[in-house]
Parts: structure tokens; C-alpha cells; sequence
């Protein structure tokens, strides 16, 4: 069974059908991409993945848990999503601007240490300790990005595609089994981009994760997925390797024809 | 003169203060103002005297059971009337939040009568003589406490981890998700804080002013004012705008009128707003709409 | 679905807004008829054989306690007559009550509808001297006597208002019993504070316009608002002014915290004052009002028997207690009720408010509160006394 199963699922708002039967597996510790023109509807199955539209249509499983359900009255909740294991960066970034780099990471084992949560009686010792370990872990994650350095840098300050790398660092502190990430080249130079790719297949291999992309970056793409997925007005057109995307006929005709960027 | 007046400010403007924060922490967390504060406040005040006069509590016993039902009130409110109106415009928000004040106030007057009654200090009030200065343990208690539940919350939400969770979900509620924190849970727990805070406010104001059902009219406007004034949404902001509210409207009433005393505070903000309109420790625009 | 919730949402918040506003009535009868009265032999009969008294009055509100009081008492007096058969034995008195919340504006609206709606034959109100001066236009273009047991600023009959009756002592007799019982004391400096409404100014005004003729100089005057809590400053500058004693004119709620205030800040005065004889004065104060020397027209601590037997049956009645508004309320009743008893005397038509007027002008009744007669400007003289509070209990004052 696929790490995520996504089965003929539709999401429609008043009149309008923004996602139609789409089918989409996410095999353990796989690479896999979303293409698609803008307004395709790739950032509504993200959101119906995390939790945050609820399935007009069909269901969603992750790791054997069925997350979306169209027979349920809502989506499972996105923070316990969460706990599941999904992690997801966003379109525009959503920093903790005011924090530290540091810190930033650090607010992504809140969830981890579940037992605590709930203890309104401050326990300083405790309290210290878990503190202490959560720094090293969050420090680890930075020094396998690259970002030790700027520990203690004010999050908002520190140059964009820096930002959109610590976002999947604050995502990685979640441990999740599946990394959700929307459109992370976007704004990024040649250079970034290119290390971009390394951090992704990195990330891939140290935390053993699968990865799941929307990107509108062809060259990003065709480099680094597995598997790919092209959607238009909602509904899946294509679905294969790059190769096997980039010979379809429909794909280049709703697409691959345009130059885009 | 001058600094009797002072010191009187002082006490009076840590009320405003502990009232500000409560007003500021909706205002972060859920966005919109809650116009019912003071009322849930004149309702919790309500809440310790009937357990001191008809369940015969000891003063300290009544007003920690008290901040508990207030929370409890906060709560509920949170759930059966603000959740209904959560995804709909601000202004309904707002006008179920009146509405939540009408009903209140109107209630207590059904439940507790409409002539104010007298509340006891836990405090004493006979003055002590400092410098030549008359300052009542009362007035002194009521500073410290205030300023002492004020330091307390700020360390809530700085070093204790619920804290730290309810603050990253006011500033940032899709990222919080996203690091697994229930934000709607979030959102449930500040409102009950609020409301407990807004207890503990009441029962330090109720020995001054007696406990009445139009107690919110004055102390709930300057607890807006007071949060505005020191920048919507900051903890210290409400700290300060409190103290400057109360230091302000004492010594406007000393040398200028003291009819017009309640006109002061709003002066002072009006002031401030034209000058610096974010409020006094607020840097940028926050922008919740 | 939603629409429909929103349509019966709506319609219960008009029909509870509805419920708020309107008076509580004892009964809702109408009853003109036109039965002839059984008692009148002459060719003049009454439109109905009920007599209708309207009362106007704060029953909620800061003032609610004061408002009550007339209540009370003039429920118990109707009560009383009507058990007895009625006016003349055989009129029942139909009292319809109206809260003015202590509002100006809210107290004309009762007015008015007691005059056209409920065809009120008197009105008795309002407590609050600003709402007294307010509504006293309606009866008065109406015809209809209105006599106010409690209101005491002196325009209320001043105005050539010739339906509006007072039975209630003028802050110039107020002002004139407080400042000789200061000159009698020995004071010559006195502070004094006051509520910033039509009563307090009204009261202000007098005292500082007779504190020569008895020898005294005010040496500082502070005004407050009703509700205000914090009187530190006031007290403040009356003490720096250095007088011999506080005067006082305002209402029990203000005056129970600024004594308080004054215990606290270490002000040791003898406080005087008038408007703040009220039960809840002590309830409010606690031993911070100790002392304070405060002139009114009426005290239960008078041993006169109806006076006894009137404090005893309204506590028993009602289980509070109350202030000189009550008795003077309880008067009231009475006063009308002679009234009307000697108009069918005369063969004269009370139905009529120009006539009901001319028998009221020219009462001379006495009840619990003395003998009352009224003026040309429908104004009451009494004799005042000066109570304090000593161990919690109202005593009245030998002094003169």
C-alpha cells in the first residue's frame, strides 16, 4: 500500500469544480511532483491532503489512516494531520518572522513531545531539559542545511531563498513522513535552485521521507521527480516519469508548448 | 499633591492595565474586540460576592473559585456564540460580542438587582502614613497584584510550553497547525484566560466602586483605550497604556477639571493615535482584516 | 431554514424589547364605563367609577432603590384606602406605574403615556429633580395635577407651572436647616462637593447664595458625576482649602465612597449634607458614614405612632427600609384622595383635572409627614430635622 493514497477525489465550490477525480499515490521515500498551468488546482489537493478543504468527493489515506473522507462531515483536523506525519511549507512563506532561525525549528517539536502539553504546572527542571534536547535536534537540522550559522538571526532578515530552506527545516522538525512542498524554487536564482535539488535528495535520504512537490520550474522538475503528475482544470492528464510526461501529447498542448517562467 | 496623585493613578491605571491585557490577548489571538469583557467582568465580581454573601466563602476561598467559573463563563462563550460567528465578517463578530454584553448586563441586573453592594478588600484600607503620603495597603495590594498577574503571563507565554503554543497560534495560526498545535483549542484556552483575568480585575476594582450591574460602563471603554494606547495586540503595550491611562486622567482631574475626568483617557489616546497610530509599543501595522 | 431562525430571532428581540420598555401596570383594565357613580347624586356624573393614579418613577437603574421606595409606599397607601371600599368608600384607586430609569428623556415618554394612553386622573413623580422638570410640561398641558414627593430643585415650582405640586422639602429649606445647624456648631469655613445633575447644582447654588446670611464662607466647591468612583481628588482640594467641615449634596451611592475616600485618605471632617438619607447609605459605608449629620423632612426614628405603625407595616409589607420619600409618597396618596372626597362633597366633577387641580391647591391635610397645605406656587412648608448615624442607626439631633 502507497504511503499516500489519494482516490478520485473532487473538490467543488458553489458551482465551480476546482479538482475532479483525481487519482495520486505517494510511495514511501519517493519524489513525486505536481505540474500543471496556474489555477490548475495544485495548491487545492495540497490543501485537501493537509486537511484544510474537506473532499467533495472520494478519500484520502495516509499510511493507512484515511485523513479526508467525502462520507465524513470534515477532514480530519490539520494539526493532527500533522502528528500523522505530513509536513508542508507554503506558497508564500510563513515564517515565524519575529523569532530566531533557531527558534523557528524549535516551535516544530511542540507537537513531537505530546506528553507536557498540557502541563500548566511549570516544571522548570523538566521544562529544561526538554528545552536542551530540542535545541540540539533543532541545531542538527540546521547544520545539515547549512543554516548553523545564522542560528540566531532574526527569521525575516535573512535573504528569501535562505527563507524558503528554513521552512523545510521548521517542516523537517515535525518528523514527518511526508514532505509536502509548494512551489519552494519560486523567487529563488539559478544557484539557489541548484541547491535546492541537493537539500531535497539529501532530506530524502537522511530522514527517510517520501516528498511531494508542486513547482512550475520545468528544469526542477524533470531533474528531480520520480513521478509526476500533470493536472488541468482539476483533472489529472498525465502521469509518469519525466520522460514519459514530457513525450504526451496532451501535456504539451495544455503545457510543456508554453515558455513559462 | 502631586504625588498623591500619582500613586492614585498608579492604582487605578494597574486595573486598566490588568483589564488592557485581557482585551489585547482576544484581540491577538481571535482578531476582533470583545466589546463583553467588562461585563464578564462585572459577572465574575458578581459570581465571588454571591459566594462570600450566600455561600458564607472566606474572601480568598471565593475569589480563586471565582476566576475558575469566569474562565468557565469565557468559555462557553467562546464556544456556543463565537464559534457560530468565527468565519463570518468582523463586524459580526463585534455585534455578537455586544450582544453578549447586553445579555449580560441585563441578567445581572435580573439576578443580583440593580442597587450597587458593597464588596470586601482583601486587603486593608486603613491608610499608612509614607512621607507624609496616605497610601492604603488596599492601594499598594492592588498595584502589586495586578503587575504581579501581568509578569506572570508574560512568563506563561514565553517558558511555559501551552503558553508558548497559545502564542504562536495568535501570531501565526497556519503555521502553528502545521507544527501540529490546535489552533481553534488554542483560541478556546485565551478566550478563558481573558475572562479569568477579567475576574481578578473586577475583584480588585469592586471594593472601590462597589460591585453593580453597569460596572463594565467606564473600566470597559478605558480598558479599549488603554490597549490601543500601548499598541493592540502587545502584552506591555497594555501595561503601559494602563498605567499612562490612570496617571493621566489623576492629574487631569487635579489641575485641569475634574468633571471631565473620564474625558482624559480619551484625549490622551486620541493624541497618541494621530502621532503614532499602530499605538505606543506596537513597530509595524498589524494588519488582522 | 437560516431565514426562518433569523425572522423568529428577530421578532423575539422586538417582542422582549417590547416587554422592557413597557410599564408594569397592575392591571390592564380599561374600565370607562359609563355607569353613573353610585355616590354622586347630582347631575354630574363620572366617566368611571375608578380613579386612576399614575406613577412615575426610577425602578431600575442606579436610582432603583429611591424609585422603590415611592412604590412601595404609594402601593401601600392604595392599597390601604382600597381595602377600606375605596375613595369615599366606594371608589377604587387603579395605580399604573411607568419607569423613567432616572432618564429625563425616558421619564416625559412614561408621562406621556400614562396621560394619553392610560387617562391617568393625577400623577404622582418623579424622584429624580431632573426628570420632574422634564415631565412636569406633559401634565401640565394636559391638565392633570402632578405632585412630586421627592424632587427638590426650587424650578419645579418656579415656573409658573400651575398643575405641579411639591410634597417634599425645597433645597432652600434644605440649605437653610443645614447652614444654621452649621453656624450653630461654630463653623465659619466650609468645602463642599455636589452631584453634577439638576438636584446637586440646584442645591450648590442655594448654599453658596446663603452662606453669607449665616456667617460662613465656602472656601471650595467641587462638582462630581453620578457613578464617578474615585473622589481622591475632590477630597483633595477641599481639604487643602482648610475648612471646618464638608457640605454634601448628592445621592447615597456617591456618598457612601467619598466617605469612605475620606477614611482612607485620613480626612477628618465633620461631613453635612442633604440627598443621601437613604437605607442603603449604611449598607454602602459601613462605618465610614459614622457621624455624618444629614437634614430631612422625615426620620423612622420620629416615635410618633403613625409613624411607628407606618414604618412597621412597610417592613413588614416590603422588608426594606426607606426614606423620607416614602411617608411623603404615602401622604400623597392621601392628600388625593381627600381631595376627591371633597370634590363629590361639593357636587364638583374630579373626573375633570382643572377641578381635581383646584381641590389639591387647596388641601389641607395631615398624615405621617405633619399637616400639609401648599402655596400659590403649589409648594409645601415643613420643619426639617437633622438625623446622623450612630452605630450604624439613624438618631435624630436635638439642636434647636
Amino acid at each position: 500500500m502507497a504511503l499516500l493514497e489519494i482516490n478520485n477525489i473532487s473538490k467543488v465550490f458553489g458551482g465551480l469544480t476546482a479538482v475532479g477525480d483525481l487519482d495520486l499515490k505517494v510511495e514511501e521515500t519517493q519524489i513525486s511532483a505536481i505540474i500543471g498551468p496556474n489555477g490548475a488546482g495544485k495548491t487545492t489537493i495540497f490543501n485537501m491532503i493537509t486537511g484544510a478543504y474537506h473532499v467533495t468527493k472520494g478519500t484520502v489515506v495516509f499510511d493507512g489512516t484515511v485523513i479526508n473522507d467525502e462520507k465524513a462531515p470534515n477532514a480530519m483536523k490539520p494539526h493532527k494531520i500533522v502528528e500523522l506525519g505530513i509536513a508542508r511549507t507554503f506558497q508564500n512563506i510563513r515564517l515565524f518572522k519575529k523569532m530566531s532561525v533557531l527558534d523557528n525549528v524549535m516551535t516544530g517539536f511542540h507537537s513531537v513531545s505530546k506528553n507536557g502539553m498540557f502541563n500548566i504546572i511549570y516544571n522548570p527542571a523538566k521544562a529544561k531539559k526538554e528545552e536542551e534536547a530540542n535545541r540540539e535536534k533543532a541545531l542538527e537540522i540546521l547544520r545539515f542545511l547549512g543554516l548553523e550559522e545564522l542560528k540566531d538571526a532574526n527569521a525575516g532578515d535573512i535573504p528569501y531563498g535562505t527563507q524558503r530552506i528554513l521552512e523545510i527545516g521548521r517542516a523537517l522538525a515535525t518528523s514527518p513522513k511526508l514532505l509536502l512542498l509548494d512551489e519552494p524554487a519560486a523567487g529563488m536564482n539559478k544557484a539557489e535552485k541548484q541547491d535546492l535539488i541537493k537539500i531535497i535528495h539529501r532530506v530524502r535520504e537522511k530522514y527517510n521521507l517520501a516528498v511531494l512537490l508542486v513547482e512550475h520550474d520545468m528544469e526542477l522538475v524533470m531533474d528531480i521527480s520520480e513521478e509526476i503528475t500533470v493536472v488541468n482544470f482539476g483533472r489529472r492528464i498525465a502521469c509518469g516519469t519525466a520522460a514519459e510526461v514530457q513525450a504526451n501529447e496532451e501535456v504539451i498542448e495544455a503545457y510543456l508548448g508554453r515558455s513559462d517562467d | 499633591m502631586l504625588v498623591q496623585q500619582i500613586l492614585n493613578g498608579l492604582t487605578n491605571g494597574s486595573l486598566y492595565a490588568l483589564m488592557a491585557v485581557g482585551v489585547t490577548m482576544v484581540y491577538k489571538s481571535l482578531g476582533m474586540l470583545n466589546f463583553a469583557h467588562g461585563d464578564v467582568m462585572m459577572i465574575g465580581t458578581f459570581i465571588c460576592l454571591t459566594l462570600i454573601n450566600v455561600g458564607g466563602l472566606n474572601v480568598l476561598v471565593a475569589i480563586p473559585l471565582a476566576v475558575v467559573c469566569s474562565a468557565a463563563l469565557g468559555f462557553c462563550l467562546e464556544r456556543l456564540v463565537l464559534r457560530r460567528v468565527e468565519f463570518s465578517s468582523f463586524v459580526n463578530l463585534l455585534i455578537a460580542t455586544v450582544g453578549v454584553s447586553y445579555v449580560l448586563r441585563n441578567g445581572a441586573m435580573v439576578l443580583f438587582g440593580t442597587n450597587p453592594q458593597k464588596f470586601p478588600s482583601i486587603f486593608s484600607t486603613t491608610p499608612l502614613d509614607i512621607f507624609g503620603f496616605k497610601i492604603t495597603p488596599q492601594s499598594i495590594g492592588t498595584i502589586c497584584v495586578s503587575l504581579a498577574l501581568i509578569i506572570a503571563l508574560h512568563f506563561f507565554f514565553t517558558k511555559v510550553k501551552i503558553g508558548k503554543c497559545m502564542e504562536l497560534a495568535s501570531s501565526n495560526p497556519e503555521s502553528a497547525t502545521m507544527m501540529g498545535i490546535n489552533v481553534s483549542l488554542m483560541r478556546f484556552m485565551t478566550f478563558g484566560i481573558s475572562a479569568g483575568l477579567a475576574c481578578c480585575a473586577g475583584v480588585l476594582i469592586a471594593p472601590y466602586t462597589y460591585a453593580r450591574a453597569d460596572m463594565s460602563a467606564t473600566i470597559g471603554l478605558k480598558a479599549f483605550a488603554a490597549a490601543i494606547l500601548g499598541g493592540i495586540g502587545n502584552l506591555w503595550g497594555a501595561l503601559l497604556g494602563g498605567l499612562i491611562l490612570g496617571v493621566v486622567e489623576a492629574l487631569g482631574a487635579t489641575y485641569i477639571s475634574s468633571a471631565y475626568r473620564d474625558a482624559f483617557s480619551f484625549i490622551v489616546l486620541f493624541i497618541v493615535l494621530f502621532v503614532k497610530p499602530t499605538g505606543l509599543l506596537n513597530r509595524k501595522i498589524e494588519n488582522k482584516l | 431554514m437560516k431565514k426562518l431562525t433569523a425572522l423568529l430571532l428577530a421578532l423575539a428581540m422586538v417582542l422582549s424589547l417590547a416587554a422592557c420598555g413597557s410599564s408594569s401596570s397592575t392591571s390592564d383594565a380599561d374600565t370607562s364605563t359609563t355607569t353613573t357613580s353610585e355616590t354622586s347624586d347630582s347631575t354630574t356624573t363620572s366617566s368611571s367609577d375608578t380613579f386612576k393614579i399614575g406613577l412615575v418613577c426610577p425602578l431600575s437603574g442606579s436610582s432603583a432603590v429611591s424609585g422603590a421606595i415611592l412604590q412601595n409606599a404609594v402601593q401601600m397607601a392604595v392599597d390601604e384606602i382600597n381595602e377600606e371600599g375605596g375613595i369615599n368608600g366606594s371608589i377604587q384607586i387603579e395605580l399604573i406605574s411607568a419607569d423613567d430609569e432616572a432618564v429625563p428623556a425616558t421619564s416625559v415618554t412614561a408621562v406621556q403615556k400614562l396621560v394619553e394612553q392610560d387617562k391617568v386622573n393625577v400623577v404622582i413623580g418623579s424622584q429624580p429633580s431632573s426628570c420632574t422638570l422634564a415631565n412636569m410640561e406633559i401634565t401640565e398641558a394636559a391638565h392633570i395635577p402632578q405632585i412630586t414627593p421627592a424632587s427638590s430643585n426650587v424650578s419645579i415650582t418656579e415656573s409658573g407651572n400651575d398643575y405641579i405640586y411639591r410634597m417634599t422639602s425645597t433645597d432652600t429649606t434644605n440649605a437653610k436647616t443645614l447652614l444654621k445647624y452649621a453656624q450653630s456648631l461654630g463653623y465659619t469655613k466650609i468645602a463642599m462637593c455636589y452631584e453634577s445633575s439638576d438636584f446637586g447644582t440646584g442645591g450648590y447654588n442655594i448654599v453658596a447664595g446663603l452662606v453669607e446670611e449665616y456667617g460662613i464662607e465656602m472656601v471650595d466647591s467641587e462638582v462630581y458625576n453620578s457613578g464617578d468612583t474615585d473622589f481622591s481628588v475632590i477630597l483633595g482640594k477641599m481639604d487643602a482649602a482648610q475648612p471646618d467641615c464638608f457640605f454634601m449634596w448628592g445621592y447615597h451611592t456617591e456618598c457612601a465612597a467619598i466617605m469612605t475616600q475620606m477614611q482612607q485618605y485620613g480626612y477628618d471632617y465633620q461631613m453635612i449634607g442633604y440627598g443621601m438619607n437613604s437605607p442603603e447609605l449604611v449598607t454602602l459605608g459601613g462605618d465610614a458614614v459614622e457621624g455624618i449629620c444629614i437634614c430631612t423632612s422625615f426620620d423612622a426614628a420620629d416615635p410618633d405612632p403613625d409613624v411607628q405603625e407606618f414604618d412597621t407595616k412597610y417592613q413588614e409589607l416590603y422588608g426594606t427600609s426607606y426614606d423620607q420619600n416614602g411617608p411623603q409618597s404615602y401622604d400623597a396618596v392621601y392628600l388625593i384622595a381627600d381631595a376627591v372626597e371633597r370634590a363629590i362633597a361639593d357636587g364638583a366633577d374630579w373626573s375633570s383635572g382643572e377641578v381635581l387641580n383646584e381641590y389639591i391647591a387647596s388641601a389641607e391635610y395631615t398624615g405621617l409627614t405633619g399637616t400639609t397645605t401648599f402655596d400659590e406656587n403649589g409648594e409645601m412648608v415643613k420643619d426639617l430635622m437633622i438625623i446622623t448615624v450612630k452605630d450604624g442607626i439613624h438618631e435624630i439631633i436635638d439642636w434647636q
